[in-house]
């Protein structure tokens, strides 16, 4: 037996199972990125709707504009809204089997406050995130302003799978990526249930901050696991 | 402790006391699960010795194996148990004690 001591392996198991989590830091580098393309996105084309509207009706301010102004989303962006959260959760899952490959995988303990954070992550992915699309279009459909566009089925799709890919990857998935994720479902879900304009007036700004700090979150995470599995790999394994 | 006097490292748990099967309880005890492939590369057993010295803990009550598959791959994870980290918990006061003696 070629080991190191006790309190090395402590801190080795810890350190691998924190960071190898949630596709060792790249599931929140890829969300935040997806986080920022989308609400970039929205904005973009949001304030092009705005400009042409301003010509006709030149008084009123962008956030205004925004938020009564429903802006059903073309069938591109409504292919995309949905294509996103898909490949970003098929990109991760395969990302965490190649993080995992040589080493394998380590759940971590449920303690503390991350943890607490990520039940939190959990929570959300389930019922909030759903739940809130939910209210949004109830509240459009008893003011008698039912979508007049028709992405029903695919905003519908995304609210079925968002608790659905929570509930099947919640334990390889890390606090911090979680969220991006379930940002990310949120922001296609509301956008086609509720139109681009609502959705740049009262989501795009959470999304770009969020988007920020998951990118870096994620870097800094995976920085620590390269570090961990580098110590790991110089340890001998025995045939 | 009064020299020549054996029993508080007679009464340590064998269980425990071997240095593998110390060594495996010391990072279950870290983590919620765990994979063979890790466990095997930090504690440095080859496969042989790290499953017989797992089945005589599963024995004993102090973890729990759960196998399954990963695409065609099986995998097989370990995880302490209640007993296991209390016999881990006991194991590390008595040495404690025996230091201080």
């Amino acid at each position: 037996m070629n080991a190191p001591d006790l309190d090395r392996m402590e801190d080795l198991t810890r350190r691998y199972a924190r960071y190898s989590q949630g596709a060792a830091g790249l599931g929140g580098v890829l969300g935040g990125l997806a986080l920022l393309f989308q609400g970039g996105l929205l904005f973009g084309h949001g304030l092009a709707d705005f400009v042409r509207h301003t010509c006709q009706c030149p008084t009123r301010s962008l956030w205004k504009f925004f938020l009564h102004n429903e802006l059903p989303p073309p069938l591109w962006l409504q292919l995309e809204m949905v294509a996103v959260p898909l490949a970003w959760w098929a990109a991760r899952v395969v990302l965490h089997r190649w993080a995992t490959r040589t080493l394998g995988e380590v759940q971590e303990q449920r303690m503390g406050f991350r943890m607490a954070w990520k039940r939190l992550d959990i929570l959300s992915g389930l019922i909030g995130g759903p739940a809130l699309v939910i209210l949004f279009s109830l509240r459009k459909v008893l003011d008698g302003n039912p979508t007049a566009w028709s992405p029903f089925v695919l905003g519908l799709l995304l609210l079925v799978l968002q608790p659905v890919v929570t509930w099947t990857q919640r334990r390889s998935y890390a606090a911090e990526d979680l969220g991006a994720g379930m940002a990310l479902f949120l922001a296609g879900s509301f956008t086609l249930n509720y139109g681009i304009g609502p959705s740049v007036a009262l989501l795009v700004p959470a999304y770009l901050v969020l988007g920020i700090a998951y990118f870096f979150t994620g870097l800094w995470q995976h920085w620590h696991f390269r570090k961990v599995r580098k110590e790991l790999a110089a340890l001998e394994v025995p045939e | 402790m009064k020299p020549g006097d054996l029993q508080p490292i007679l009464d340590l748990d064998r269980m425990v006391h071997e240095p593998a099967r110390l060594a495996i309880l010391t990072v279950l005890a870290q983590a919620e699960e765990v994979e063979f492939q890790f466990l095997q590369r930090i504690t440095g057993l080859n496969k042989g010795n790290l499953s017989s010295h797992t089945q005589k803990l599963e024995g004993a009550g102090y973890l729990t194996t759960s196998k399954a598959f990963r695409g065609r791959i099986p995998v097989t994870s370990f995880r302490i148990t209640v007993e296991g980290r209390q016999a881990l918990e006991a194991y590390r006061k008595q040495l404690r004690k025996l230091a201080d003696a």
